[in-house]
């Protein structure tokens, strides 16, 4: 009885994409602790602007577009690829994306963790406000493009123009970096930051030795205009 | 915005309901686009000939249908002529030198040429795929790959002439679809009318049909050809081009557009977004992949 209570289950394929956002927000509000839903199939939208904590939403396959955006609180895990934009400005709580994500991943997040293990598309932590994300395998274009607060980590190779245009936050690169943006500076990695990143990756299951970081931040050239720099600003997009 | 689609068997003589099947995915990209939509399908080669599309934008079809047959008559010879709705579709023993769409459209009026090749054929009309599918009996076309567009317009006007896919005329055989701006089209088209070519349409897509095709006539690669696009294309784009033997993609310097590619032992299949894979392959084992900034990718046969 009290396992029927807890978790439910909700399939997707019959459903518009309303009636299951409406169906989680339900079984949240009837006590589910574990919602699976089934036959994602890749569609936009789903598990967006929940309330919620101790609770974890299953996707059972690919997600499209805008998945787990605007949510407060819920642990949310996509067990295939994920579209743009997954957990865009997610106030806190969890987001696992055992699979690739698309473009503008954690797009402006505020707070919480968002997890991808495979790759990332272009602009992944593109203005990110706070909270995390850690990409398992390699990230796009311009990850971190004008990230203001909040910690990156990819544990592969990053593309061209990470970091560009950086107000604040950390980027940590495992693997090899393309080329760095505008203003996005490499500083030396400290102890602090080993055992941050120990402990980052711990909590997502991967064991890496975390010695070969690189480690990117603000320049802060571009904080304040200087008619001394045109050149500066002349490269900036 | 626009919604893209592909699909290409791999292999000699693999072959599969490209008809439907890239409406259907069409289909599921309607929201980026619901204003046309468009198939270049490519079929069983023909022998000794090509097959022509022709849209015959008038309401007295028959009359329009007996005016091409003329104008085609006295430049070629026509084998066979099937008409669905208003979409003529000859077999001719040759393109007169590449003069056959412009004689067409010189001598019929409100008669364009949408396609011409030993393979393909470009069918497109307003409104959506399934639609375009049922009105022009698409659905039972069985070939060996297909590219699909469903468009929402932005730099030119909401007609049938203007849909997508672009044929690169005169050039047999290539097609494009194209979701984002050519900023540079008006300077990329000067310079390859300098060169001779003409243009069908004022839509910015047209050009990279023509570019392409250009670059494949002086001898380039595949490749090379879309290589080169990255650099002189100016723009957002995500596009998709086809030939007789092959599909190639491309993508701008800021991956401003979504294109995704899913590979297996038999076939790649291509979309703007996931769901429109998802839905008519939900083979887990397929994981389709997003090309990334600048990147090419092509598969010929």
């Amino acid at each position: 009885m009290v396992a029927e209570m807890t978790a439910v289950t909700v399939e997707a394929q019959d459903l518009e994409t309303r009636e299951v956002n409406r169906a989680i927000k339900r079984s949240i509000a009837d006590g589910a602790k574990e919602i699976h839903v089934l036959h994602p199939a890749g569609r936009h939208s789903f598990a967006v602007a929940l309330r919620a904590d101790d609770v974890k939403v299953v996707f059972e396959g690919p997600t499209g577009w805008y998945t787990a955006g605007m949510n407060f609180g819920p642990h949310v895990v996509i067990e295939g690829n994920t579209g743009w934009g997954v957990g865009e400005c997610m106030m806190g709580g969890r987001i696992e994306v055992l699979g690739h994500a698309g473009s503008g991943t954690a797009a402006s997040i505020r707070g919480g963790l968002v997890y991808v293990q495979g790759d990332t598309g272009a602009r992944a932590g593109i203005a990110m406000k706070g909270g995390a994300l850690v990409v398992g395998g390699d990230s796009g274009y311009m990850t971190g493009f004008m990230m203001q607060r909040g910690t990156i980590v990819i544990c592969g190779d990053a593309a061209d123009g990470i970091g560009d245009s950086m107000y604040e936050g950390t980027i940590y690169v495992g693997g090899s970096i393309a080329s760095r943006g505008a203003d996005a500076e490499i500083e030396e990695v400290t102890d602090e930051d080993r055992v941050l990143l120990k402990q980052m990756l711990g909590d997502v299951g991967i064991d890496e030795n975390v010695d070969g970081f690189t480690k990117i931040v603000s320049g802060r050239k571009l904080w304040n205009f200087s008619t001394k720099e045109p050149e500066l600003w002349k490269s900036a997009l | 915005m626009c919604g893209i689609v592909g699909v290409f068997y791999k292999g000699e003589g693999a072959v599969g309901p490209v008809g439907q099947l890239m409406t259907d995915m069409c289909d599921q990209l309607f929201r980026r686009g619901p204003d046309s939509a468009g198939v270049a399908l490519y079929g069983p080669p023909v022998t000794d000939g090509l097959v022509v599309r022709v849209d015959l934008d008038r309401p007295d079809l028959d009359t329009a249908e007996g005016e091409v047959l003329t104008a085609v008559d006295q430049v070629t010879t026509v084998k066979e002529a099937a008409r669905v709705s208003r979409s003529l579709r000859l077999i001719v023993t040759d393109d007169a030198e590449g003069k056959l769409a412009d004689v067409i459209e010189e001598r019929v009026r409100d008669a364009r040429v949408f396609s011409v090749g030993r393979s393909m054929e470009i069918v497109k009309d307003l409104g959506m795929a399934c639609d375009i599918n049922q009105r022009y009996e698409l659905g039972t076309f069985v070939g060996s790959h297909g590219i699909g567009h469903t468009r929402m317009a932005t730099e030119s006007r909401v007609d049938i002439a203007h849909s997508h896919p672009f044929w690169a005329r005169p050039f047999p055989d290539i097609s494009v679809v194209h979701n984002g701006q050519i900023t540079n089209y008006h300077k990329l088209r000067r310079r390859l009318e300098q060169r001779g070519h003409r243009f069908a349409t004022e839509n910015d897509s047209e050009v990279i049909a023509v570019y392409i095709a250009d670059k494949l006539e002086a001898g380039g690669s595949l490749d090379q050809a879309l290589r080169a696009s990255i650099e002189d294309l100016d723009g957002t784009f995500a596009y998709l081009i086809s030939t007789a033997n092959g599909v190639g993609l491309a993508r701008d310097q800021f991956a401003t557009k979504p294109l995704l590619y899913a590979e297996d032992d038999e076939k790649v299949v291509l979309a703007s977004e996931e769901i429109s894979i998802r839905a008519l392959f939900p083979d887990p084992g397929l994981v389709p992949r997003e090309l990334q900034a600048k990147e090419v990718r092509w598969w010929l046969r």
